[in-house]
């Protein structure tokens, strides 16, 4: 269904806009739904665990990252490698954090990520005023981000890689084991699994994604600057409740959410190209959501 | 048909019409058949027993008359009114009112409050008369002779006593037709002849009810009609005068299948079925159990090859206990030694490792995923327990999801089927089939045929006696005392969370069980 509606924007968009079906436009597209994608994984695998879970702190996270990264950046003579694994373990350390809050002493997920996103966020304006890092991109993550090799997007190719291997993990016994924690902890957990240890897991590997991310955001527009990844905390939602992760816990359809990612791009760059304004762009946007959100009840009834 | 009498004056000249009159009632789930062509005639102060397998459409018939779903075909006349539209609130409206078999009450409001709920009792002011509200659940559940704190929060109720506020809410609502869906399937002896107290004195106040259970010795004693169903038709009705003729309704409930039930009401009970079982070495010693209010002080031994039962009243810290030893509740004071070595239970993870498995008390809330399939809820143990959890589910589990389905012979279409979508005795062989795709030396079953229909009961028990037959042992906890003596080797009591007797041989029968139920110690016995 989902590549169906992918299918129809793309004709529509043709029919308005001759020329938007270009391989330069897709391939652009696709750069943009990369990152939507890769937030959208975040929130697939914490919501996945059930317990009203949400990782709000994504974008102060990805923030993180992409500061922790320049700075590496500059200390290492422009090491890419480095830059990249230590934004992902700066990231890994603060959705850790949010796990052991959450699994370990029960605070309400909403709350905790909300809270540790406000104080990341805090700790950044602080530290930036402070130090003044460096927040250049080097060459080589610039180019993992934002150039083609041979028409296909670098970051593509990253996306598809780090799709497979969430959809190994998540097919795994692990990732049985953690949509089982979402589906019913009581049950999961009297059949012996370690359902805290899951559930905190989620957030880790949430955070440690969002890091990463805001590592590669940083190459994308070419340096980090404060709010990089805020514009991704309701939208990485959005793509994740479009492609079919239940909110209530227990699935995590991930290809799913690729296809919502890819529409909500393309969507939005139709709006764009059609010249709507801000406000309206918002309202179908909220609509898209509410339409989606209907039309998965509806199917459900029949 | 005084009392009926009586009743029917609120609407002149109804005294002749039945509370209730069904007339071809039909209806289908996704094309298929759940009833057809059901006649069913009540009048007031009748009780009527509705038998049947699971998955015979008991529910559904009950649910169509209570107005939760609405029938495709036939009619629906409650005392003489058409019911024609799914509305609750329609037929509480005619009198009909149906207390559910695993009522849904809020957890966290008291029970005097949960009872009125949508219901409320309001002051001029349009507030919620909280004293009145409180005084009349006090009077409805003393009515009624049940044993529940009105200020107690509903979620902090055992099974029974959340099955009495759904029976309170029910009765508080004065219904000209009651119909009680399993009322006993959780209580224990004591607490039966209460609610048999009820029913009577509703009854005799001219409300006709509509009595479910499996238990048919329960039906035999207060039902003076009986209908059975089977695979949603309507397979034979009777009076009963206080007899059943248990074969035949057996033999009529399963069609053509051969009745494998041992028990029927008139068998020398205490003549357990098993023999002398060939008793191996201790598997589990448990000595001086505390667990919070519930277990005080539990001691007990169980040996290899053995089935032993523990009875009692509802609410000793029976569940608790099976529930301390899997370390599904803190095992706060006493010794535990699985094999010999002692072991500090930490979690059910670490229990299910040294080879002690728990079939929970709560098949719904606590041994299935509800919204997953059948293949999904059979294989997850093995999941969970795999030790190598980066791999991809191997062929192998599949494999033992199909033996398990045709080894338990479970009623599904496969193993894609959802598991809400079977009948209770189904889900309740997935709950217990899980744990055979583990090697494991213990399995306690907390209430494992709640709710199941008399063929799965029986089948459930031949799975344990050949589990147990394999070299293991199994603790059973069951509400029924009958069961426990047919199929268990020896039979603990549990009184107040700590056992008060340890039956076996000829001293296994009902009048020890019953004495030592009530904490008296079974020397004081003249029997």
């Amino acid at each position: 269904m989902l590549i169906g509606v992918l299918l129809a924007l793309f004709a529509i968009g043709q029919m308005v806009l001759p020329g938007f079906i270009g391989s330069a436009q897709i391939a652009n597209q696709l750069k943009i739904a990369a990152f939507l994608g890769l937030f959208g994984l975040c929130q697939t695998v914490v919501i996945a665990t059930g317990g009203q879970g949400l990782d709000l702190s994504v974008g102060a996270v990805a923030t993180l990252g992409a500061f922790v990264g320049t700075s590496t950046l500059a200390l290492t003579d422009g090491n890419t490698a480095a830059a990249i694994l230590v934004a992902t373990a700066a990231g890994l350390l603060a959705g850790s954090l949010n796990g052991l809050g959450i699994a370990g002493l029960g605070v309400p997920p909403l709350v905790a990520t909300l809270a540790s996103a406000s104080v990341i966020d805090g700790g950044l304006v602080l530290a930036v005023s402070q130090l003044h890092p460096a927040i250049a991109a080097s060459p080589a993550l610039v180019s993992i981000a934002a150039l083609t090799s041979a028409g296909v997007p670098n970051i593509l190719i990253v996306w598809g890689a780090l799709t497979v291997a969430a959809l190994w993990f998540l097919h795994s016994f692990w990732g049985v084991r953690l949509r089982a924690t979402g589906s019913n902890p009581v049950t999961a957990y009297l059949s012996g699994t370690n359902t805290r240890f899951f559930r905190g897991l989620a957030y880790a590997l949430s955070g440690g994604i969002a890091g990463l991310s805001g590592a590669l955001l940083t190459g994308y527009v070419s340096q980090a600057f404060l709010g990089l990844g805020n514009a991704y905390v309701l939208t990485s939602v959005v793509v994740a409740a479009i492609g079919g992760v239940a909110l209530e816990g227990g699935r995590a359809p991930y290809l799913g959410v690729v296809c919502a990612a890819v529409i909500m791009t393309v969507l939005i760059s139709l709006l764009t190209a059609l010249q709507m304004a801000e406000a309206g762009r918002q309202i179908i946007l909220g609509s898209t959501l509410l339409a989606f959100l209907l039309l998965d009840r509806i199917l459900k009834w029949v | 048909m005084t009392s009926a009498e009586r009743i029917a004056g609120v609407e002149e000249g109804v005294a002749s019409v039945p509370i209730l009159d069904l007339k071809g009632v039909g209806k289908r789930f996704a094309g298929i058949v759940a009833l057809e062509g059901i006649d069913l005639e009540l009048r007031s102060g009748e009780v009527l027993g509705l038998l049947g397998a699971n998955g015979s459409g008991k529910s559904t018939l009950s649910r169509i008359i209570a107005g939760e779903t609405r029938a495709d075909q036939g009619r629906v006349l409650i005392a003489g009114r058409a019911l024609t539209r799914a509305s609750p609130r329609v037929a509480a409206g005619l009198g009909v009112v149906i207390a559910h078999q695993h009522p849904s009450l809020p957890p966290h409001l008291p029970v005097w409050e949960s009872l009125f709920l949508g219901a409320e009792i309001c002051t001029t002011g349009g507030f919620i008369d909280r004293r009145r509200a409180r005084r009349d659940a006090i009077d409805i559940l003393s009515w009624l002779g049940a044993r529940v704190d009105p200020d107690a929060l509903a979620g902090s109720l055992t099974a029974a006593g959340q099955q009495w506020v759904e029976i309170a809410r029910a009765v508080s609502r004065k219904p000209r037709l009651l119909i009680l869906d399993e009322p006993s399937a959780a209580m224990t002896g004591p607490e039966v002849a209460a609610l048999f107290t009820s029913v009577r004195r509703l009854t005799a106040e001219g409300v006709g009810i509509i009595f479910i259970s499996h238990r048919l010795h329960e039906v035999e004693e207060l039902c003076g009609r009986i209908v059975v169903l089977r695979n949603g038709h309507h397979a034979g009705s009777w009076s009963t005068r206080g007899r059943l003729d248990v074969p035949r309704i057996l033999q009529l409930m399963s069609g053509d299948r051969e009745v494998r039930e041992r028990t029927a009401p008139g068998q020398t009970l205490g003549e357990s079925a098993v023999g002398d079982p060939v008793v191996g070495e201790a598997l589990l010693e448990v000595s001086g159990l505390t667990s919070g209010t519930a277990v005080r002080g539990a001691s007990l031994t169980l040996r290899r090859g053995e089935v032993l039962g523990i009875a009692g009243l509802q609410g000793q810290g029976q569940e608790e206990l099976l529930e301390a030893i899997a370390a599904c509740r803190p095992f706060e004071q006493g010794t535990l030694r699985v094999g010999g070595t002692e072991v500090r239970p930490r979690c059910p993870r670490d229990m299910i490792r040294r080879g002690i498995c728990l079939v929970p008390n709560d098949r719904h809330r606590q041994g299935l995923f509800v919204d997953g399939d059948v293949g999904s809820n059979l294989g997850y143990v093995a999941v969970a327990a795999d030790r190598r959890p980066w791999r991809l589910p191997p062929r192998a589990l599949a494999a033992f999801v199909r033996t398990t389905i045709e080894r338990l012979s479970i009623k599904t279409r496969g193993p894609r089927q959802a598991v809400d979508t079977l009948s209770g005795g189904n889900q309740q062989k997935i709950v217990v089939g899980k744990w055979l795709s583990i090697p494991f030396d213990v399995i306690l079953l907390s209430d494992p045929t709640k709710g199941v229909d008399i063929h799965a009961r029986t089948e459930i028990y031949e799975l344990v006696q050949d589990l147990v037959a394999a070299d293991r042992a199994a603790i059973v906890y069951a509400s029924d005392v009958h069961e426990l003596l047919l199929h268990c080797s020896r039979i603990l009591v549990m009184y107040e969370g700590r056992i008060t007797a340890d039956l076996a041989g000829a001293a296994m029968n009902e009048d020890r069980i019953a004495a030592a139920s009530f904490g008296q110690p079974a020397m004081d016995v003249v029997s």
